[in-house]
């Protein structure tokens, strides 16, 4: 589905991240977490491609994103006013299986808003589930309080503290005993939570695209059988799945 | 259409006739994409180059944007002609399919080719001009004695219509000149230029594969010289491949001499712009009070 969504707020909620809402009545309706939407800003050439963006909430006719600015899209995205529009095409991907109601959500930097239309979902169900947060440094931090559900138990680690989140993986682990760990951020922090918990993993990864609807074989992700695409078998992946280099 | 201003689209190339211009180029569009394509604006879809066997690809990252254009070097991913065959069979199309043929050597092209002739594809492209693989490709397409050899073998072992995608770079109008000797119905007018970039702070190419093969807007008048180039040398029909984004550039091919116009990197930005090229190209012919697309085919003038 591609649809002309209109901008109804585009807000900062931490240094150099926003959120983004738009009207997108289709999506909205279709989308399950964990699945992405590809946005073009405008008709130019430069930028050329749509970029790929989870869905980090979607209620009603709503569906919010939140991103970090990195580039020119994003860097254009960050001047949309509410009344503006955006291209939206999707829902895309795999998203999340929500297969325990007993689960520990790890985020890494802006990742951890792909985990948080999933976090809404176990809520909803009655499910139990521990978030675990990590940022480089404090005015990077998202705010959890008004994200994700007030109810659940979180921890924030800080690099600039010393400290990496997968440094409290094994202690999560332990003191809260989940089914499935539902993981979202850099690569090398999606490799050591494959590696150190031996339940349910499914991590949600990233790549490069360009159509992101299955065409171009251009995001691909290493498997034990193959290069796959990450927009089309991903981009929710279960850790068995992936073949780590 | 409206009332009495009936549009006459089709065009020839050589005894193949289309319902329209507009084809879309190989790479860009996957048979198990599940994504329904806007078949009343199409002419034709050319498949993904398939190799005799599995092709894995290169590693990733595949793709880069540049200003206007797109980098890529996915390496000709493909699961092999009978795995290829079979999604083919099980694919619901209601446009004509072209069959896009590849090889590491000459044999190879040769062996695809005959297997890809006993399905319904109206056509056959043979691909030498792949910037992304070591062996075939570019290293083919780039050398008239090499490339003639590739389009004479497929010849012999296929009766559907040849074309034959070129590589802009190298002595393009010689390798035109000998393909059309080797026996192709048409040329494709052409394919990626090879290109880099490179991560500034690692001191190493964007892409996986190194050096990848530059599409899009950016290359659109490159490759319109050369295709004008190739019109004025070479006796069998072209088609204009290279950065269509509106109806205005398919336009430029189509006045410059193209048959026909492939769509490559417009749909992997957008899945609905066939149709927008399409509308483009009927508002102008309307505007030139125009009643059939062959009146404007070739009326360049310098």
């Amino acid at each position: 589905m591609r649809e002309r969504a209109e901008v109804i707020e585009n807000f900062k909620v931490a240094r150099n991240q926003f959120l983004l809402a738009v009207k997108a009545p289709h999506i909205s309706k279709e989308v399950s977490p964990g699945q992405f939407v590809m946005i073009k800003i405008n008709e130019t050439t430069d930028p050329l491609l749509p970029r790929p963006f989870t869905i980090s909430f979607a209620s009603g006719e709503e569906v919010e994103i939140i991103y970090k600015v990195v580039g020119k899209t994003t860097s254009l995205m960050s001047n949309l006013k509410s009344g503006n529009s955006v291209i939206l095409e999707g829902p895309f991907g795999k998203g999340f299986e929500v297969v325990s109601d007993r689960c520990l959500l790890v985020g890494g930097g802006v990742g951890v808003a792909s985990l948080r239309f999933l976090s809404w979902e176990v809520h909803k169900r009655g499910g139990v589930q521990f978030l675990l947060y990590g940022e480089r440094e404090r005015e990077n931090l998202l705010p959890l309080h008004y994200l994700f559900p007030s109810e659940i138990k979180k921890k924030v680690v800080l690099e600039e503290e010393g400290n990496l989140v997968t440094d409290f993986l094994i202690s999560c682990i332990s003191e809260y005993s989940p089914d499935v760990i539902y993981a979202c951020g850099p690569k090398e922090m999606l490799k050591v939570v494959s590696s150190k918990f031996l339940g349910k993993v499914q991590l949600a990864v990233e790549e490069v695209m360009a159509c992101g609807r299955g065409h171009c074989y251009g995001c691909v992700i290493k498997t034990p059988g193959g290069y796959v695409r990450v927009c089309r078998e991903g981009p929710v992946f279960w850790r068995e799945e992936i073949d780590w280099i | 259409m409206e009332g009495r201003n009936r549009l006459d689209l089709t065009v020839s190339i050589g005894s193949l006739k289309l319902k329209t211009p507009l084809i879309i180029a190989s790479g860009v569009f996957s048979l198990d994409s599940e994504e329904k394509l806007e078949s009343n604006c199409l002419g034709a879809a050319v498949t993904k180059t398939v190799t005799w066997n599995e092709k894995k690809g290169n590693p990733p990252p595949r793709i880069c944007e540049t200003y206007s254009g797109l980098l890529n070097s996915i390496g000709l991913q493909n699961p092999g002609v009978s795995n290829f065959l079979a999604q083919v069979n099980t694919f619901k199309k209601d446009f004509p399919l072209v069959g896009s043929v590849g090889g590491e050597s000459i044999e190879e092209y040769a062996r695809v080719a005959e297997k890809l002739s006993e399905f319904k594809f109206i056509a056959l492209e043979v691909n030498i001009s792949c910037p992304n693989v070591k062996e075939g490709g570019v290293a083919f397409g780039k050398d008239p004695k090499t490339a003639k050899k590739v389009v004479k073998e497929v010849r012999k072992v296929t009766s559907l219509p040849l074309w034959v995608k070129l590589t802009p770079i190298g002595d393009v109008v010689r390798v035109a000149e000998a393909v059309s000797e080797g026996g192709a119905d048409a040329l494709v007018v052409a394919n990626t230029h090879p290109a880099l970039r490179v991560d500034v702070k690692e001191k190493k190419p964007f892409l996986g594969g190194g050096y990848g093969g530059l599409s899009g807007p950016a290359i659109k008048p490159l490759n319109l010289r050369l295709l004008r180039l190739v019109k004025e040398n070479v006796d069998i029909p072209v088609i204009g491949c290279g950065g269509v984004f509106t109806g205005e550039d398919a336009l430029e091919y189509l006045i410059c001499g193209a048959s026909a116009v492939q769509i490559g990197t417009a749909f992997l930005v957008d899945s609905r712009s066939p149709v927008r090229i399409f509308n483009g190209i009927k508002e102008y012919l309307q505007s030139e009070r125009a009643n059939s697309i062959q009146e404007i085919i070739d009326t360049v003038r310098f």
